[in-house]
């Protein structure tokens, strides 16, 4: 089921409308927003200029630091008496980043979410648990109107409370969750300590976000819960939950991108990287009024791929994030994220997932070394069977992401840790 | 009466102090060594050690941050002759039994060869058949 005919348009005809809506925006932040006007200037650039969708590389990036400066509503292009909602994020790292929306915002907003929820084969048949915080945190209230949309009945249950919602969901015979991956496990665990089991629920699929996932905690979540993942992103900034959505032929989320344009780049150099490498996601939202936004820095690493996908979709599909940009590290010219090291030593049994990337310099080259605690699953009896545990890691890590490694195994105590939480990656190298 | 001996493998880093900070442990926990045993790589070690309190030891260090293992091993009295050692190997070898490694220690009175092999069990039933004689366990309580 796809919920929308915008989904499945032909690629030729989605990249006309993508450039006509982006000139629109791209008017309408110009002559509405000063801060985007002067950018533009600075840049010699009028809208007038983007001839094509492609041309959207030669636009000024936006950071979340732009937010701050501009905070609360200088970034909004419409009149206040337009906006009918506004979203802020906690601002623990600074000043909070603020975004509006008008009627129309809502209503793509909502259209979104419902594209999501029918990913997820949810109609008006199905009751939705939703447990994301209500407030100005965009989760709650965002799953919340895309359910109403697509006629499910709604439980606004929100965080906390963890043996009532348990008995909620069962009583009212909620067939969707919807909360972070982490929730979900809570409720799980909270579910069997009770004396829950799986046939007390009624419960056929999750949607999850907000918060990264390995692979492993997805697998876990579905095992624990009996039911199938599907994994949402998006952030306030671009409109909230509802940017992207997995189905359920892979694992890759279809960008709504007829509403929000992905690119992929290289974080250090800005430059617009080709579809299947990966680099900082950054996204142009076509449609938004309120709170337009042109070229955002996400910070999240990701990778794109136009291959057509067995649900019909035309949309690209963004990689599940891998990590964070400023994690980042490049190793004779090969880029590493901590959460893909991560993820091969999770593959491989006898080892604690607690590591520590060193990079130093040799000569001109760069060196990496990455230091793995073993766990006692391991026959530590045999120097023969830690030295072969050592080339395993040592290939897995050349096949898999194509660095060259020296591994040391360390004792659990060895790696060092700063506040309770341990150091991923030293970079010894001359900035 | 048992023959089976519970013996500890500490992994270790090649670095200063490192051994002391074990033996501190131990002796900090009234633990007493009976025997000792260290093989290296370049870059780690395994120190294999027969403690009167096996159980304690590895709480201890588990406690400390050090992974270690116990495993089972059994010690056979070295005979003042020659082809002492042949023969038990001998035995093993024609019964099919996979010797991991063996070293020796030394009570005061004789030597001890300790074997770890894979099937610890029946290596103990087949050199008893040939009448070798197994060093009891209770000798290193």
């Amino acid at each position: 089921m796809v919920w929308d005919k915008a989904e499945t348009l032909p690629r030729e005809e989605l990249e006309k409308i993508q450039h006509k809506r982006l000139l629109e925006t791209l008017n309408r932040v110009y002559s509405n927003v000063p801060f985007y006007k002067q950018k533009f200037d600075e840049l010699g650039i009028l809208p007038s200029d983007i001839k094509s969708i492609e041309d959207i590389s030669k636009l000024p990036f936006t950071k979340k630091q732009d937010l701050r400066d501009n905070y609360p509503f200088n970034l909004f292009a419409t009149d206040m008496s337009q906006i009918v909602r506004i979203h802020s994020s906690s601002g623990t790292t600074g000043k909070p980043t603020v975004v509006g929306y008008t009627q129309n915002d809502m209503d793509v907003w909502n259209e979104v979410m419902a594209r999501v929820f029918t990913l997820a084969d949810v109609n008006s048949k199905d009751v939705v648990h939703n447990g994301y915080g209500y407030g100005l945190f965009t989760g709650g209230l965002g799953f919340h109107y895309g359910a109403e949309r697509v006629g499910a009945a709604v439980v606004p249950s929100s965080g906390g409370f963890t043996s009532r919602q348990l008995m909620l969901m069962r009583d009212f015979g909620a067939t969707t969750l919807t909360c972070t991956p982490s929730f979900a496990l809570h409720l799980a665990e909270k579910a069997k300590q009770e004396g829950y089991t799986l046939d007390d629920f009624k419960l056929k699929v999750g949607i999850f976000g907000a918060e990264p996932a390995s692979e492993g905690m997805k697998e876990e979540v579905k095992r624990a819960l009996g039911i199938d993942y599907v994994e949402v992103y998006g952030l306030s900034e671009i409109i909230g939950p509802g940017v992207s959505a997995s189905c359920k032929y892979s694992n890759r989320l279809h960008v709504f991108e007829d509403h929000f344009y992905p690119e992929i780049i290289d974080p250090k150099t800005g430059e617009v990287l080709p579809y299947g490498e990966r680099g900082e996601i950054v996204f142009t939202t076509l449609t938004k009024q309120g709170f337009p936004i042109i070229r955002y820095r996400t910070g999240d690493i990701s990778s794109l791929a136009i291959e057509p996908c067995k649900c019909g979709r035309t949309h690209v599909r963004m990689e599940s994030p891998v990590g964070r940009a400023d994690d980042m590290l490049i190793v004779n010219g090969v880029n590493v994220f901590p959460s893909q090291v991560e993820h091969v030593l999770s593959t491989i049994e006898g080892l604690t997932l607690n590591y520590q990337i060193i990079a130093d310099k040799k000569g001109f080259l760069d060196k990496l070394d990455i230091m793995v605690e073993i766990n006692e699953s391991l026959d530590l009896d045999s120097i023969g069977e830690m030295e072969r545990l050592k080339k395993e890691i040592q290939s897995s890590l050349l096949n898999n992401l194509y660095i060259n490694a020296t591994v040391k195994l360390v004792e659990p105590r060895s790696i060092e840790r700063s506040m309770g939480k341990a150091v991923r990656v030293i970079d010894r190298r001359a900035k | 009466m048992s023959h089976e001996i519970r013996q500890l493998s500490i992994f270790i880093e090649n670095k200063q102090g490192e051994l002391t900070e074990i033996t501190e442990i131990l002796s900090k926990n009234e633990i007493s060594i009976k025997s000792i045993m260290l093989i290296d790589s370049t870059e780690f070690g395994i120190l294999r050690v027969i403690v009167d309190k096996v159980d304690l030891a590895k709480e201890a260090l588990t406690k400390e941050g050090f992974s270690s293992k116990i495993n089972s091993v059994f010690g056979v009295k070295i005979h003042n002759h020659i082809g002492s050692f042949n023969e038990v190997v001998k035995t093993l070898s024609s019964e099919k039994v996979d010797i991991k490694y063996t070293y020796t220690v030394n009570d005061q009175d004789f030597g001890i060869f300790i074997f770890r092999v894979d099937d610890c069990e029946r290596a103990i039933k087949v050199l008893q058949n040939q009448n070798i004689e197994i060093i009891e366990s209770s000798l290193f309580q």
